[in-house]
């Protein structure tokens, strides 16, 4: 608390739930599978995963009483050609769900693209966090 | 920039403080004669601070100790006139001169209580739990004589039928005591005039369950969070608002504004853009019939939020919300009126 002379200081007091991991620092690893290629029409296939990379376990908050996930499929300019939920309505309840040492939850589902195109991929999970678990973007290619 | 900028604080171990670079309006330090900065050293003051920081936050009824560099003196904060005399006794002992020390009475600094903190007594907007799941406490009511809370109906073991979800509040691991279990649930069908095909419907998302002996409740009361304004995120509750009664239109204005207070994103306020509307619920077979949807380009709902209170601008229950899109922006709420139709007249005031 002794800082350099001058420094601004105030008293704040903490708020939040007791599941707020560090920032970057989440032993939950969230990924997304996708073929490089596709053809327009044609389903493709995607799968999102959660696994518990560390060796204890993890307490995680998910939307939904079965667990809702998101897929967001971008153009190349960032519009969004589709989203697996849209404009869906969910009830907004919040499943508390621990996951064990190496343990991995799975969602699939798949995109039929309509536009040829080179396209980017995103799995997101809503839960109580203002920003939700997203998973890093892959590239998809579009032929016609 | 406010006297407390020019302190260094330290509190006892027990209490929680953060530093942050940031202005406050709440003086710490009292206005008081100034020593003059050459009576003592600075070097001199600050190693006095370190000892009353050592050894007087040791004393019961302490808040803080802190230096103040535009005094030049020790600041000690205590909880009662009798701390300030241990302080100062403590301080002769130690060596610290009277002229070096100030000793002021402030609050104690506690942990600031949340939508997700135990609440007592309960009130609407509030974290509850239930089996695997949380979701957040509608409004207290009265329902022939009996003591309850209203939440959503998917807010219980089962949505439709009632299955005797017990609740705990805000979590069973934290009070292991229940507060109340589930005692109207009424099930959802599908030959009701509305309700379309394939699907099954009700008029409200909404469930009833009776406090449980013992359990203090609020009548009339919902969580208050400490923001001027709303849409801020912020959980910290800071009091509670006191209902109006019940707004029992189904029908509301479009562009008419709609607050609601839940556990997840806290107090936020949407207008109205769709009125009486049937909604299917994403991967269900369910259909809810004249519901009341409210929007904002901001978030206004998330997971945990089902359940909250939706009131009006002059404070008067307007429903319960069960739902929104993926984005937060729009939020779904059942109108008290079905609610009532649903589960019979209820006093929530």
């Amino acid at each position: 608390m002794r800082g350099g002379h001058g420094a601004a200081l105030s008293v704040v007091l903490l708020i939040g739930g007791p599941h707020v991991p560090a920032a970057g620092v989440s032993p939950l690893e969230f990924t997304i599978s996708a073929p490089a290629r596709g053809r327009v029409g044609a389903s493709v296939s995607i799968v999102l995963r959660l696994h518990n990379a560390s060796d204890r376990p993890i307490e995680a908050h998910f939307l939904g009483r079965t667990i809702v996930f998101d897929i967001v499929a971008a153009r190349e300019d960032g519009s969004v050609a589709w989203r697996r939920l849209g404009a869906k309505v969910a009830p907004s309840i919040l499943q508390i769900r621990t996951l064990a040492p190496d343990e991995t939850l799975e969602w699939r589902d798949a995109w039929r693209p309509r536009e040829p195109g080179r396209y980017r991929l995103q799995g997101v999970l809503p839960s109580d966090e203002p920003d939700p678990r997203r998973t890093p973007w892959v590239d998809v290619t579009v032929t016609p | 920039m406010s006297r407390l900028n020019a302190l260094r604080l330290v509190v006892p171990a027990a209490l929680v403080v953060v530093a942050a670079c940031q202005d406050t309006t709440t003086p710490l330090a009292p206005v008081a004669a100034r020593v003059t900065p050459n009576a003592y050293a600075p070097q001199q003051v600050q190693r006095w601070f370190d000892l009353m920081a050592r050894e007087g936050l040791a004393l019961p009824g302490t808040v803080l100790a802190g230096y103040d560099e535009t005094t030049n003196r020790v600041v000690v904060g205590v909880e009662h006139a009798a701390v300030a005399a241990s302080v100062r006794g403590l301080a002769a002992r130690l060596g610290v001169p009277a002229a070096a020390l100030v000793v002021r009475e402030m609050e104690p600094i506690r942990f600031a209580t949340t939508l997700r903190d135990r609440v007592d007594p309960r009130i609407g907007g509030i974290q509850i739990h239930f089996g695997n799941f949380l979701c957040s406490m509608g409004f207290n009511a009265v329902d022939g004589g009996q003591a309850s809370f209203v939440t959503a109906s998917h807010c219980t073991n089962k949505q439709g039928g009632v299955e005797g979800t017990v609740y705990y509040q805000p979590l069973q691991s934290v009070d292991g005591v229940s507060i109340g279990t589930e005692v109207e649930d009424p099930v959802y069908r599908r030959n009701i005039a509305g309700c379309p095909r394939g699907k099954k419907c009700r008029h409200s998302d909404a469930s009833r369950a009776a406090y449980n002996p013992g359990i203090n409740s609020a009548l009339g009361e919902i969580a208050q969070t400490d923001a001027a304004s709303p849409n801020t995120g912020s959980l910290v509750l800071s009091g509670s608002i006191t209902l109006s009664g019940g707004d029992l239109r189904d029908h509301f204005g479009i562009g008419e504004t709609m607050n609601k207070v839940g556990r997840t994103t806290g107090w936020t306020q949407g207008q109205v853009t769709m009125t009486c509307a049937t909604v299917n619920v994403s991967g269900t077979n369910i259909s809810q019939i004249c519901q009341t949807i409210v929007e904002n380009s901001v978030q206004i709902v998330g997971g945990g939020d089902s359940g909250s209170p939706v009131y009006t601008s002059s404070n008067a229950l307007a429903g319960i919300l069960w739902g929104g899109n993926s984005s937060g922006t729009l939020l779904v709420f059942s109108p008290l009126k079905n609610v009532q139709d649903e589960i019979g007249p209820l006093q929530v005031k």
